[in-house]
Order: structure tokens, then C-alpha cells, then sequence
């Protein structure tokens, strides 16, 4: 029984794994080439803090994220950690760590100068009860300068 | 959830502080005796107020300074508060390298006590 048990838990602990990596590599794919998708990406009740910038909801936070100008991220480490004894009354909950560069303006302006900035990127993630989809609950982006 | 701003910016403040003029290893104090987790340049990681002060001692530079660059600070689930740092540390005569810190932080047997903590030395650019 007690095996049993140890060795679904770590296959579960795997496959979160996989999921929160996957989803992690999406989230930019989706910002670059897709970011009218971003809202899928997020809880209702999400919270970002955006260089400063506190941002509310999903809603708010999508309107915020598609009015930036054209993007292309560059990750250059990614590590996540589960949270899950933190957080006995939710769901499975992992901080996702990213550093890396973005460059904005790349597709709207192919030759033209093209802004890059290094950002640290944070996030909370947790599995939606309702839709059982992994959703971003709070989140924290800030420019290294 | 009350100030919860006020709140991380007090143990923020407290913490730097505590750490840069020492000794140390006096911040495992903060942490939740047990299961509070602290993680370094992954996967390196210490669990417990002891492991954690023993790792804090086994760091080879003698003195450091932090200075915070900007700091922000949500509340998350269960009442807890979640921060996240970005500034420059020196560390004895070595140049001042950037990171990226956060703390995660439950009240508990009333003071607020750092539940998990990630560390990052942000190496490019």
C-alpha cells in the first residue's frame, strides 16, 4: 500500500513537472506569436505586478499584456519549484523562475532599432479547480536595468 | 489581509539588514523552523532553520552588503505573502553581481516567518 502510494506520487510529481515546464516554454510562444491567447493563461482573480505596476484580474491583466508592442523572449534559465506543502488547502501550486532577454518592436519594425532588456519573471502556478487547466495566480515581471 | 505591503517591506528591510551585518546565519531565525525551504543557484537548497544556518556559515565570503533595487509584494493564498526582489550584492572585494530573490511569507505563532525563499544571481548581460 505504502509503495503503492510513494510511487504514484512520484509520477504525479513528474508529470506536474513536465506540465509546469510546458506550460512555462507556451506562456512566451504564445505571447510572441499568439498574444491575444494570453488570458488563457491566467486564474480570474490573477495578480501581476508589471515593472511596479499592480494589475488586477485576468482581464485587466490581458488588456495590459496586449497593448505592449510586438515581443520576442529569450530564456536563458528556467527552474520551478513545487509549493505544495505551502499551500495544503489549494491545489498543486508551483514558483516558476524565469531570467532572460526581450526584444520589443521586432515585428512591427523588422529593421529598425529594436529595444533588448534583460527581466526577471515570476509566477505562481496553480491547477484551476474548475477547468482543471494550469493558471497563473500571481506574477511578478520586472527589466533588470 | 491587513498592510500586507507594510508588512514586506518591514521584513525585508529586517532581513538585509540582519544578513549584511551579521553574522549571517542569524536569518534562519526567520524561517520557519522546520519546513522553511531556502533555494540557491538550483538546485542547491537547505530545509529547517538549522540546515539553512549551517549553509548560511558555509558561504565563503566574510562580509556582504544588499541593496535592494525594487521590491514587490502580493498577497497569495492561505493569507500569505509573496515578494519578490531585485537588486545588487557585493560580497568582500568582488564585483557587484545582480539578483533576483524571493520570500514567501506565513504568519505564524504571531510573526511572520519566511515559508520559502528562492535566491538567483542573474549571470547574463
Amino acid at each position: 500500500m505504502t509503495t503503492t502510494n510513494a510511487a504514484d506520487q512520484q509520477k504525479k510529481c513528474r508529470e506536474d513537472a513536465d506540465a509546469v515546464e510546458n506550460f512555462s516554454k507556451r506562456y512566451y510562444d504564445i505571447f510572441d506569436t499568439q498574444r491575444h491567447n494570453i488570458h488563457k493563461f491566467y486564474q480570474a482573480q490573477a495578480k501581476l505586478i508589471w515593472n511596479g505596476t499592480p494589475h488586477d484580474g485576468r482581464d485587466v491583466i490581458a488588456k495590459h499584456l496586449v497593448a505592449l508592442p510586438s515581443t520576442r523572449h529569450h530564456i536563458y534559465a528556467l527552474d520551478f519549484f513545487p509549493m505544495k506543502d505551502l499551500f495544503p488547502n489549494e491545489e498543486t501550486t508551483y514558483q516558476v523562475f524565469v531570467s532572460g532577454a526581450v526584444t520589443y518592436g521586432a515585428a512591427d519594425n523588422p529593421s529598425g532599432p529594436k529595444e533588448k532588456r534583460l527581466f526577471s519573471h515570476i509566477f505562481v502556478l496553480t491547477v484551476d479547480v474548475a477547468s482543471s487547466v494550469w493558471v497563473i495566480a500571481n506574477e511578478c515581471f520586472r527589466f533588470h536595468e | 489581509m491587513g498592510d500586507f505591503k507594510a508588512i514586506g517591506k518591514a521584513f525585508v528591510e529586517f532581513y538585509y539588514n540582519k544578513f549584511d551585518t551579521g553574522p549571517r546565519e542569524g536569518v534562519a531565525a526567520l524561517y520557519e523552523p522546520t519546513n522553511g525551504m531556502m533555494n540557491f543557484n538550483s538546485p542547491d537548497s537547505a530545509k529547517g532553520a538549522q540546515e539553512i544556518a549551517e549553509k548560511l556559515r558555509s558561504l565563503t565570503f566574510q562580509a556582504i552588503t544588499h541593496t535592494v533595487s525594487t521590491m514587490d509584494i502580493q498577497p497569495t493564498y492561505d493569507n500569505c505573502i509573496f515578494i519578490v526582489i531585485t537588486g545588487v550584492l557585493r560580497a568582500d572585494n568582488d564585483p557587484p553581481m545582480q539578483f533576483t530573490e524571493t520570500f514567501l511569507l506565513r504568519f505564524i505563532n504571531n510573526s511572520w516567518l519566511v515559508v520559502n525563499n528562492v535566491f538567483r544571481l542573474i549571470l547574463h548581460g
